[in-house]
């Protein structure tokens, strides 16, 4: 979606300040455990404390080497975060395997890293691979009943396990958070006012001509419009697609009155591009047909996380062309949302656009 | 209309008041009988107005719903008149008792001057823009509104008229206007909150138990 929400920074910065949160928490995670497996490495000399000790520098080394990657490239590859679930999926696997039923040197240190890995699953690729983030936990349920073992400590895995999906869910809850709070900008109508202003203050423009007054409303109507969208939280990419459409239209000469508030921030970018090519059409079929010199412009969130757009014109309600009609429809029909169209002589036309995931 | 309508102006732009000053001396039902920056010199003048115009934040950054409650306190219909259409100030100086929610953004002088004119016949000109707000109030403690008028208001939001908004729901236009009026009510109703201090003193002008007491020293008995 060609949608110009801008300082890409802002969204940059959080991405990086979420891996590094990551590795931080990988760091303390391997850290906590590195006492005990220190005191096995020095005190047990057998076969099963080297495999203990072993399976943890492994686990070490790859985490150190594929943050080294990830903090170098500022981002998390799919088949490196599956990597790095197989990885301790594997030693949680095969340590208890091979320490069978002798667990008297038993270090659960892939407890954290086990975390750790579906953390960084979720920060990353997002809930929907939420069951590759399902695995650690899974893995680590399984190691008691992995080799000949006595009985499961039913209260002890239920707790831990618990536990896990504890972390990992408030975790992926923080990381949505922090991104929802990325500020961004919208440049396009902040960039334009601040032309016209800049042009006014340059003595170039005599401020009772027309085009200059329409183009001092059409900005400040673009503001207001973002303003009002605005309860505390980022504009949503949308909201700023379509206050470049009224923006947009409004230069064709129509003043389009914006009533923006509490659109959804994550709409698919073929629902955002859809409600803006409708809109567009609508207000077209507002400037050319209607004739009529104001319209209203309203987009809102739904309680179902939808999206209502609602234009009205008070002009003559001649039914638009079937072809614009059509257009509409077939829009909204393809991202699997509707629209309506009501038009009455000598009331104007509402054309109504919604959608719900 | 026969009778003259005193109105009286707060802005703290100069240049509006400038303007304004030129452009109500032309209407002949109009009389600008103040103008003032801040609510308190209004009030100190003591002019008599039917309807005042209230820009919505003033340079004393006094709070646009405590001035809408003092200037209603002080008997006048307020219709504030601002660049903002926040949701927030919307609604508390509609709770705070104003007649009228205008944008200065596109709202042209005889459109301005039509909302006047309703506010003193004691009408209840609603906006898109002040429709809107109210229509998406979520807080907890908004106002109890029937189905009913929470069909025509969420309609009337969008912009359509009040004629579209009554025949899309098979009522009257009269039955529609009377819900917008209602709607505004249940808001000025609810609308006496005490989060200040200050509030109190505000309840207390608007209960009408202020003027005795003003007077009385602090050791007597209210």
């Amino acid at each position: 979606m060609a949608v110009s929400v801008a300082e890409p920074g802002a969204r940059d910065r959080v991405e990086r300040w979420l891996l590094r949160s990551v590795a931080l928490l990988r760091v303390a995670q391997y850290g906590s455990s590195a006492p005990a497996v220190a005191v096995i490495a020095v005190t047990a000399h057998t076969a099963a404390s080297a495999t203990v000790v072993a399976s943890y520098l492994l686990g070490l080394t790859w985490s150190a080497w594929m943050f080294a990657g990830l903090l170098r490239h500022d981002r998390v590859p799919t088949w490196v975060a599956a990597m790095d679930v197989l990885v301790i999926c594997a030693v949680q696997t095969a340590l208890p395997l091979a320490l069978g039923a002798d667990r008297t040197v038993w270090v659960d240190w892939t407890y954290g890293p086990a975390i750790g890995a579906t953390v960084l699953v979720l920060v990353s690729l997002g809930r929907g691979s939420w069951w590759l983030a399902a695995l650690p936990i899974v893995s680590w349920a399984a190691i008691p009943f992995i080799g000949r073992t006595p009985a499961p400590r039913w209260p002890d895995l239920v707790g831990g396990v618990v536990g896990m999906i504890a972390f990992a869910a408030l975790a992926a809850f923080a990381a949505r958070s922090f991104r929802r709070f990325a500020k961004t900008v919208p440049r396009p109508p902040i960039d334009s006012a601040l032309s016209t202003l800049q042009m006014i203050a340059g003595g170039g423009l005599d401020l009772r001509a027309d085009d200059v007054r329409r183009r001092c409303q059409q900005d400040a109507d673009s503001l207001r419009g973002l303003l009002m969208s605005e309860r505390g939280d980022p504009f949503s990419d949308l909201t700023v697609a379509l206050t470049e459409v009224v923006r947009d239209r409004s230069l064709l000469g129509l003043r389009v009155h914006p009533l923006f508030d509490t659109l959804p921030p994550d709409v698919p970018d073929n629902v955002a591009a859809a409600f803006v090519a409708a809109a567009r059409e609508a207000l077209t079929n507002a400037a050319h047909h209607a004739r009529v010199e104001e319209a209203w412009f309203t987009a809102v969130g739904t309680p179902e996380k939808g999206v209502s757009v609602t234009i009205v014109d008070r002009g003559k309600g001649s039914a638009p062309d079937s072809a614009v009609v059509d257009a509409i429809a077939a829009t909204m029909t393809k991202i699997g949302g509707h629209s309506v169209v009501d038009s009455v002589p000598g009331e104007g036309t509402t054309v109504e656009l919604t959608w719900t995931p | 209309m026969d009778t003259l309508i005193r109105l009286a102006i707060i802005d703290d732009e100069e240049l509006l008041l400038d303007a304004m000053r030129i452009t109500v001396g032309q209407i002949a039902d109009m009389d600008l009988t103040a103008t003032a920056a801040t609510v308190r010199a209004y009030l100190d003048t003591e002019a008599a107005a039917d309807v005042v115009l209230l820009d919505l934040n003033l340079r004393d950054y006094s709070k646009p719903a405590a001035n809408v409650a003092a200037l209603v306190a002080a008997g006048v219909k307020v219709v504030v008149f601002s660049v903002h259409a926040d949701h927030e100030h919307v609604l508390a100086t509609t709770e705070a008792g104003a007649c009228a929610y205008v944008l200065k953004s596109g709202t042209n002088t005889t459109e301005l001057m039509e909302v006047v004119r309703e506010v003193a016949r004691g009408g209840s000109p609603m906006t898109a823009e002040h429709a809107f707000s109210l229509s998406r109030d979520n807080r907890s403690r908004r106002p109890h509104l029937s189905p009913r008028e929470r069909e025509v208001l969420h309609m009337y939001a969008t912009g359509r008229t009040l004629q579209t908004t009554a025949r899309r729901l098979n009522i009257s236009d009269s039955t529609a206007r009377t819900h917008l009026q209602r709607i505004k009510e249940k808001y000025q109703a609810v609308g006496r909150p005490i989060n200040h201090r200050t509030d109190y003193t505000l309840r207390h002008q608007e209960d009408n138990f202020g003027q005795e007491t003003m007077g009385s020293t602090p050791d007597e008995p209210v």
